[in-house]
């Protein structure tokens, strides 16, 4: 049975959305003939999911760290009695939210295959600062779903501040073909900062595509950290629509084993004065491969803008990969982009220092390895954030083994 | 700001010479490419490579991965040869050739006489499709080096051609190399032999003279163990409304310790304003590093033709090998430029260098696009890549596609690219001790270029500044 039969049949049984169904179904699963996905294959992760067994579980025994505000789903679908904040579906807002973001990841077909299910669409409000940061947990059981699909959508109202951190979990045994959105309306003069943490277990597949539209002297922040899954890409797409606006799109990769991680994102500066800045790094060991593509768009009458990227991969074993595709497409004159990429292994220099010093070269291989991958991390702003990431990235540097 | 245009400069090789000429029938089929081979007295082998190359064309479907936009070409619309006739036998010297065509050249700069005497450089000038005269040949036969057109080529040393001619650039390569293995017409064949220093620089001129004609030359530089060359190349083209197609071939194969440098000074008729006419500029050039410590670099200078798309590429497969590009492409009007190099690290501590320099002006399109890749068996390899473009005027635009794939822990690659405007800080500071804004611009553009303009022989680096000078002329508003 082909990919779209298969769509087709197992999507009949679910609550979807024609139009969307219908966008897929016409552009079918990227293949590598397209240029954006040309390192990843995903029809060959797509064939061990079934798409009808999209259930619901529940959550048994909760710890809620206080410092946080905590939204619970489990498999796409939202937990409202264990959640702090509410998150409504299928609100008049969400439909507007919607339209004004309707042409970011537009050519992305598993994007479409995320908005043809109607009914995991939820919208979360945000209004003034929100002293604790938003702590969204998404977990994945290996029992029930084998495919999940959730949107989110946030509307940061107009001056407003926040923090949300969004982690993926999963049984270590789960199967679990994810496939995610979340889009952000940043309106006037609000400030936003997404961190999203991926320690899916070895056997899940997550796309997350992620949509931005920045307003007028708006701020978004977006930080992906992917550790887990033996697959995970992110869409990322910003529009900075408004003038002053500016963003920050970093993440960080550490990958072993045959994991691949491949991210592509896309600023677009729209409007005059606004300004973005990238940093992404990539720590590749054992056979896996780390695969970056990230293009910064100038508009024509968008002038007086600031523009900065950074790609910086270390290879740790001889299998290792990196591709890096960081790309720029300017159409005004007064502007001022730069890009960068590097790709290398640690320096014998700076081991032969620790070494000198009595540290073992295993202990000084991983302290350089974590030292290169804080510095992204020191981008978080919010110090609640920052230390959940540094966490995150601490419990996946403990079985870091260099060859 | 503003900068008011001083003089209009329009395309000062436009001229077209009156030349009597002899042509096939237009158009492209199995007929027409034997009748090419049958013209040149071809071999029976060259006959079977371009029927091969002409079947595997007429599979392949145009690309479409490209960025710029072109009008479709009508292949069957085009003359595929074209030569000045009375050249049917090869001129013995230069007095036996045309007047007419000797003073195209002297127009074109390159007095064939005077260059022999003055400079010391031999040229090899290709008119159309054939090629009319070698300076110096018998100064190059005494150190050995082999320095002619390349149907000569076929005819005296046909186990060189034959052992190198489609080895780097194979007919399948892709739908221009394809077409131009078919019909190529002519080009300049070198080799230098072993532990041979080539004792002057070469040098090939074209110029695409007649109308709806496509040129398609090739040219096959072979630089045997331990010996050197330097090779320049020039274009020209008249002034016409339509446009031209021109599918160039250059290969070039490095041997033990072998050195090559390649330079180029691309000056097509880039069409007027309105982006009416102009040469199509499809251009396969990629050298071989074969084997251990050899080199090879190419310069360009990229100012003329409405659509380029070039890539002059090295494969470092030898180890120790070193690969480099330098490269300065300079658009305006409505041109695209689509240009840049790939770097593919085969052997153990392989370099590579990158350095390539992008100007926009009016509405035109400039694009660098590279790949370095780095395979599993590299080991040590290092690159190091710089892009950097700057836009004048508010229509035009710059756009960077670098490709980076490392498939070897030890190898370190860099790349950087920047795009700006010429800072105004800069314009200030000239213009406040006196200096009128185009000279600002000039100089400023120059600097910006430098890099890449020294690495030039100095006679093309004194043109490619006074070039780039006047294209920038009437850009500057």
């Amino acid at each position: 049975m082909s990919i779209t039969e298969q769509v087709e049949k197992d999507f009949s049984t679910l609550e979807s959305s024609k139009e969307n169904l219908g966008l897929f179904l016409q552009k079918g699963l990227p293949t590598k003939k397209n240029e954006l996905w040309k390192y990843t294959n995903l029809e060959r992760f797509w064939q061990e999911f079934d798409l009808s067994k999209q259930q619901k579980a529940d959550l048994n025994a909760i710890e809620k760290d206080e410092n946080f505000n905590h939204i619970f789903f489990v498999n796409g679908a939202f937990l409202p009695a264990q959640s702090d904040l509410e998150v409504q579906s299928g609100a008049t807002e969400l439909t507007s939210l919607k339209h004004e973001l309707k042409e970011l990841l537009a050519n992305e077909s598993v994007f479409h295959l995320v908005e043809s299910q109607t009914q995991n669409q939820y919208l979360l409000t945000l209004e003034g600062v929100q002293e604790k940061p938003v702590l969204i947990h998404n977990f994945y059981t290996s029992e029930h779903a084998k495919h999940s699909s959730a949107h989110l959508h946030v509307l940061a109202k107009a001056n407003s501040e926040t923090t949300i951190i969004e982690s993926h979990t999963s049984e270590d045994t789960a199967e679990s073909f994810i496939n995610n959105a979340v889009s952000f309306l940043v309106e006037n003069n609000a400030r936003l900062s997404f961190i999203k943490t991926q320690e899916l277990g070895e056997q899940s597949v997550q796309v997350q595509n992620t949509r931005a539209l920045v307003k007028r002297d708006g701020q978004f922040e977006s930080f992906t950290v992917d550790a887990g899954a033996k697959l995970s890409r992110n869409n990322i797409s910003i529009r900075l629509d408004g003038e002053g606006a500016n963003c920050a799109a970093h993440g960080l990769y550490v990958l072993g084993d045959t994991q691949q991680s491949d991210t592509n994102s896309f600023i677009h500066h729209n409007r005059p004065h606004t300004e973005s800045s990238q940093l992404y790094k990539g720590i590749m060991n054992d056979k896996s491969h780390g695969i970056f593509t990230g293009l910064i768009r100038v508009e024509k009458d968008a002038q007086l803008i600031n523009s900065d990227q950074l790609n910086k991969n270390l290879l740790l074993s001889k299998g290792a990969h990196a591709h890096s595709r960081p790309q720029l497409e300017i159409y005004a004159d007064d502007v001022k982009c730069a890009h960068g990429s590097t790709t290398g292994q640690m320096s014998d220099e700076e081991l032969f220092y620790f070494e000198s010093r009595g540290v073992p070269r295993e202990r000084a291989q991983k302290l350089l390895a974590q030292a290169f991958a804080y510095d992204v991390v020191l981008k978080i702003k919010n110090k609640t954030a920052r230390e959940y990431a540094q966490q995150v990235l601490k419990k996946n540097f403990k079985n870091l083994k260099v060859e | 700001m503003s900068f008011e245009t001083k003089i209009k400069e329009e395309y000062k090789w436009g001229f077209e010479t009156n030349i009597e000429r002899e042509e096939f029938p237009k158009g492209l089929n199995e007929d027409i490419v034997r009748l090419i081979s049958k013209k040149k007295n071809e071999p029976e082998w060259l006959l079977d490579y371009r029927l091969k190359a002409f079947k595997i064309w007429k599979e392949m479907e145009h690309p479409t991965w490209q960025y710029s936009t072109i009008p479709e070409i009508d292949f069957e619309d085009l003359y595929y040869y074209a030569s000045p006739k009375g050249t049917k036998e090869a001129p013995k010297s230069l007095d036996e050739l045309d007047p007419e065509l000797l003073e195209t050249f002297e127009k074109l700069g390159i007095p064939l006489q005077e260059q022999k005497r003055i400079s010391g450089v031999a040229v090899d000038a290709v008119f159309d499709s054939v090629s009319l005269g070698t300076t110096w040949k018998e100064d190059l036969e005494k150190a050995g080096v082999i320095f002619c057109s390349i149907s000569e080529a076929v005819e005296k040393h046909p186990e060189l051609v034959k052992k190198y001619l489609g080895s780097v650039v194979p007919p399948t390569d892709n739908f221009y190399a394809a077409l131009n293995a078919a019909v190529f017409s002519d080009g300049s064949f070198v080799y230098i032999p072993k532990g041979v220093t080539c004792p002057m620089d070469l040098s090939t001129y074209f110029r695409i003279n007649a109308k709806e004609t496509g040129q398609f030359e090739r040219t096959l530089i072979v630089a045997d163990d331990d010996s050197y060359v330097n090779y320049l190349e020039g274009c020209t083209a008249p002034q016409r409304d339509e446009n031209q197609l021109h599918a160039a071939i250059v290969e070039i194969v490095a041997l033990d310790n072998a050195e090559v440098k390649y330079s180029t000074v691309q000056n097509w008729y880039a069409g007027d304003k309105e982006g009416k006419g102009g040469i199509f500029n499809f251009v396969t050039k990629r050298g071989i590093c074969k084997c251990v410590n050899s080199k090879i670099s190419w310069t360009q200078v990229e100012a003329g033709s409405a659509i380029t798309w070039k890539y002059p590429s090295c494969i470092l497969q030898g180890d120790n090998s070193e690969g480099a590009f330098y490269s300065v492409a300079l658009t305006n009007h409505m041109m695209q430029a689509d240009t840049g190099t790939k770097m593919v690290h085969i052997g153990k501590n392989t370099k590579s260098t990158i350095i390539s320099k992008g100007i926009s002006a009016e509405q035109s399109e400039n694009v660098y696009r590279g790949l370095v890749k780095i395979m599993p068996s590299a080991k040590n390899a290092r690159n190091y890549s710089q892009c950097d473009s700057m836009l004048i005027g508010d229509k035009c635009a710059a756009n960077t596609f670098p490709y980076i794939d490392v498939k070897n822990p030890t190898a370190t690659v860099e790349h950087e690219a920047s795009t700006s405007k010429i800072s105004a800080d800069q314009l200030f500071y000239l213009q406040s001790r006196g200096v009128d804004p185009e000279k600002a611009i000039s100089l400023i553009v120059n600097g910006f270029c430098k890099d890449v303009f020294k690495t030039l022989p100095l006679e093309f680096s004194v043109e490619a500044v006074k070039l780039i000078e006047m294209k920038l002329e009437n850009s500057v508003g």
